[in-house]
């Protein structure tokens, strides 16, 4: 008995070892697919392996490996296949029992092995599957758990790998479009400025002045969207920093009266531009409304992060839910994205803002420990 | 090394030799382009023939930054962009290059900057000024916050140089080849 665990906790490292080798590349479906047979085939008692999905036709599957030995399609009809996909759960019997096994065997592609097993795919493919033969007897009932391990680790594995890459796709998208703002909308903006300038010149027109006034909402819309792309850009080096120094640096900004801002001291762990950006942005939004406003920043209970509180007209109850969203502003010649890239800048250094209600002033938090 | 005469000469200095032989690839076939993968050698390829140089900053030998001082000090009549992953801080403000790109820079990036520079030497000298001037100020806002714009004084320096160039450089563009002006706005902004 001693032996069958030791033998069994060998088989289960070197099978896990061969997954997390696939799972760990970076690479497409199709790769992984190819990949996943000719390392599980590489554990020593593993003597075949294979993944496939059904064809149009339900009764074969074609097969993705890298063995050239075995055919390109297996009929799959009241095979242990279709069983897995229906179950969504591995299948495990003796190979004799296994159709697909029989067949290839019978097609003198494979040696007979003892035991078949059948994991699905479903981050793979939804009708994927991986057929596993080895030579060791893994059909016992303690075997199942096992392979229900593996099954989740191929799972887990391939949507974590699926998650980054989605991400990758996001950051590059996102640089697409910063180059789209930051270059390729200010050219065209920039003649039609220069030839207006000249218009102006040569002719009197009305129309003149309503052009620039367009041109310069379009200007500013091209900033936010600037603005935007750089709030959410990839992190640099994040370190701790003195909240009160930066923020008195941020404040000077606003042009309104230094000790119009009380800060108490403070360290936060972030990237110094990013936390910049948020409270330029913050300060904006507390001073945009008011001539004579007065701002507090000060840490939240529990360190739990920070708070920017001012005692400006506050905003309505009823408006609350919508502050965050795009576009939402009461001061008309604003173009409403303060808050919404508020809430941009502190998600990509992973914080949460809260607004909370208030009848004498908005007093927003930065929660910077989410955990 | 030069064949054709007529072609603009690009020297392309990186010490990662990939990226030299990248920027070869790009422009081969409009530029006669010559590669160095360090500073002094850059300085040896360099001579009057050459129009337009990509100039990395971190290299061993000797920086990028120190290979733009000679060719200014030398006074060698070529337009110089930093091609580079260093981002920009505020002491590029005093840095004496045409054009700032941020690396990873693709293809038909680093031709748009090559034909702009190109472009440059046929217009006014106070006009180049203020193309430099206006690439700089894109290069530093696209880097920084507002705050920190705002806090130095070099950053407000360049603003008001690129005011004092625009107002300069007015009736001389008023006077330009209407059909080759949206070039020119591209540049330098509109007034």
């Amino acid at each position: 008995m001693e032996r069958g665990d030791d033998s069994r906790g060998r088989w289960l490292l070197d099978t896990l070892r061969a997954v997390s080798r696939v799972v760990a590349e970076d690479t497409d479906a199709a790769t992984v697919a190819r990949r996943l047979p000719a390392e599980l085939v590489g554990v020593p008692e593993h003597t075949a392996a294979w993944t496939g999905h059904p064809t149009r036709s339900p009764a074969a599957i074609r097969l993705r490996t890298a063995s050239d030995s075995l055919p390109d399609r297996v009929g799959v009809e009241g095979g242990l296949t279709r069983q897995a996909l229906d179950a969504d759960a591995p299948q495990i019997s003796a190979a004799e029992n296994c159709p697909e096994h029989q067949q290839l065997v019978e097609a003198g592609a494979i040696s007979p092995a003892a035991t078949a097993l059948v994991i699905p795919l479903p981050a793979l493919h939804q009708d994927a599957v991986v057929h596993l033969y080895t030579d060791g007897d893994r059909s016992a009932a303690e075997s199942t758990e096992i392979i229900d391990e593996i099954a989740a680790l191929l799972g887990t594995g391939f949507e974590q790998r699926e998650t980054a890459r989605e991400l990758t796709r996001e950051r590059e998208r996102l640089e697409a479009l910063r180059s789209l703002v930051s270059h390729d909308f200010g050219n065209p903006i920039n003649i039609a400025a220069g030839r207006l300038d000249l218009v102006r010149t040569e002719c009197d027109s009305e129309h003149i002045g309503h052009v620039e006034s367009a041109l310069t909402q379009l200007e500013s819309l091209a900033d936010q969207g600037l603005l935007f792309v750089k709030a959410g850009r990839e992190l640099e080096t994040q370190t701790e920093l003195e909240l009160a120094t930066i923020a008195e640096e941020c404040w000077t900004v606003t042009g309104a009266p230094a000790d119009a801002l009380t800060v108490e001291e403070l360290q936060v762990y972030a990237e110094p531009e990013r936390l910049r950006m948020l409270l330029n942005q913050l300060f904006d939004n507390a001073v945009v409304h008011t001539d004579s406003v007065t701002v507090t920043v000060g840490p939240l209970a529990d360190d739990r992060g920070f708070y920017v509180e001012d005692d400006g007209p506050g905003i309505p109850d009823r408006e609350l839910e919508y502050v965050f969203d795009r576009g939402y502003t009461t001061v008309t010649e604003r173009d409403g994205n303060g808050l919404a890239l508020v809430e941009e800048i502190a998600g990509a250094l992973g914080w949460a803002v809260d607004i909370t209600e208030s009848d004498e002033g908005t007093r927003l938090e930065i929660v910077t420990t989410t955990w | 090394m030069t064949g054709d005469t007529d072609r603009p000469v690009v020297l392309a200095v990186d010490d990662e030799k990939r990226v030299v032989q990248a920027f070869d690839i790009w422009l081969g076939d409009g530029y006669d382009v010559r590669t160095a993968t360090g500073g002094t050698e850059a300085l040896e390829q360099l001579d009057d023939t050459v129009d337009v140089v990509l100039l990395d900053r971190h290299m061993p030998d000797m920086s990028g930054d120190e290979v733009l001082e000679q060719i200014r000090e030398a006074e060698y009549d070529c337009r110089v962009a930093m091609v580079t992953a260093v981002a920009p801080e505020f002491d590029i403000v005093d840095m004496e290059f045409d054009h700032y790109v941020s690396k990873p820079v693709d293809e038909s990036d680093l031709r748009m900057v090559v034909d702009r520079l190109l472009d440059i030497q046929h217009y006014d000298e106070r006009l180049a000024d203020l193309y430099r001037v206006v690439q700089k100020i894109a290069t530093l806002e696209e880097e920084m916050t507002v705050s920190r714009l705002d806090l130095h004084e070099e950053y407000a320096n360049l603003v008001e140089e690129r005011e004092r160039l625009r107002e300069e450089t007015r009736d001389q563009i008023g006077e330009m080849d209407r059909e080759n002006l949206d070039d020119v706005f591209e540049m330098i902004g509109s007034q």
